[in-house]
C-alpha cells in the first residue's frame, strides 16, 4: 500500500437507506429487536418507523470500501486484505428513508513484522456519514490488513 | 447493561452467503471455500463486520439501539461456517468490556468495548 495516499479524501458517497435492506442485514446478522424488522411496532416507536441496527453503517458505507480497494494509487491487493480492527461512534439512530452521505479519509498505511517474520501492511480509513438534515450519525475507524507473504 | 449477560450464537453455514448478499461485500475469501484455501485460509471466512453486527445485537438486545453509544473490537481470529460463539459482558465499570469465544475457546474478537448510555 501506497505511503504517499496518507491525507487522501474519496468522493462522497450517498445511500438511501430502505426498509427491505434493513430487514434482510437484520437478519443476516442475527439482530431480531422488532424496530428492525416489525413495521406496525416500530411505527408505535418513538421513531415511527422502521430503524436500522447501528451496525448498518457496514452497508450504507459498504461502497466506500470499492473506492478504497479498487484505488490504483492506493495499490491493494485484494485477495489478501482482512478486517484488522473497528471502532464506531454512533451520533444518530438512522431511519428508514433516510439518506446518508459518507466521506472517508485514508489517515495512515504503515507496515508492521509479525512474531513470524512476516511483514504485514496496514491500512487506516476514517469516515464520517450525515443524514439528510447534515446531523452526524457515525463516525468510523476501519483498520485493513493486507497479509504478507511468507518467505 | 447486566455484568452476567451472555449469549451463544450458530453461524450457519450459508451466513457468510447471507451476508454477503445483505452487505455487498462478496470478496470471494468469504464465500468460495475453495478460494479461501488457497489463500492459506481454513475455509471460508466470516465477514468481520457481520461479526460484529452480530456484537452489537448482543449488546442491544430488545432495546433502543440509541442506548450503543459507541464500539471497538479487533478482528483477532477468523469466524468459519457452522461456529458457535459465546459474546459474553466481562465488565461493566465504566465502558462496557465483552469478550466474544468460538467452541474451541479462540477469542474471534478481542480488545472488545462498548459505550452505553
Amino acid at each position: 500500500m501506497n505511503r504517499e495516499t496518507i491525507g487522501k479524501t474519496y468522493p462522497p458517497v450517498v445511500y438511501e437507506v430502505g426498509r427491505e435492506k434493513i430487514q434482510e442485514y437484520a437478519r443476516a446478522t442475527l439482530q431480531d429487536n422488532p424496530l428492525y424488522s416489525e413495521p406496525e411496532f416500530a411505527a408505535l416507536s418513538r421513531y415511527g418507523t422502521i430503524v436500522a441496527p447501528p451496525s448498518f453503517v457496514a452497508v450504507y458505507c459498504g461502497e466506500m470500501f470499492n473506492q478504497l480497494f479498487y484505488d490504483e494509487e492506493l495499490g491493494i491487493d485484494l485477495p489478501r486484505i482482512v478486517h484488522g480492527e473497528q471502532e464506531f461512534k454512533f451520533r444518530k439512530v438512522v431511519r428508514s428513508g433516510d439518506i446518508i452521505t459518507s466521506v472517508a479519509k485514508i489517515v495512515d498505511v504503515f507496515s508492521k513484522q509479525s512474531d513470524s517474520g512476516v511483514t504485514h501492511e496496514f491500512g487506516v480509513l476514517k469516515s464520517e456519514s450525515k443524514n439528510q438534515h447534515g446531523q452526524m450519525v457515525c463516525e468510523g475507524i476501519w483498520t485493513v490488513i493486507q497479509r504478507g507473504v511468507e518467505g | 447493561m447486566n455484568k452476567r449477560k451472555k449469549k451463544t450464537f450458530t453461524i450457519d453455514k450459508y451466513l457468510p452467503i447471507y451476508y454477503a448478499g445483505a452487505s455487498g461485500d462478496f470478496n470471494l475469501i468469504h464465500i468460495d471455500p475453495e478460494f479461501a484455501r488457497e489463500q492459506g485460509l481454513k475455509a471460508n471466512i466470516l465477514q468481520g463486520l457481520c461479526t460484529l453486527g452480530i456484537a452489537t445485537g448482543f449488546l442491544v438486545g430488545q432495546d433502543d439501539p440509541d442506548k450503543l453509544k459507541s464500539i471497538r473490537v479487533r478482528f483477532a481470529h477468523p469466524v468459519l461456517p457452522g461456529d458457535v460463539l459465546t459474546f459474553a459482558v466481562e465488565s461493566t465499570k465504566g465502558d462496557v468490556r465483552f469478550s466474544a469465544v468460538n467452541q474451541r475457546g479462540e477469542e474471534v474478537l478481542t480488545d472488545c468495548s462498548a459505550e452505553l448510555g
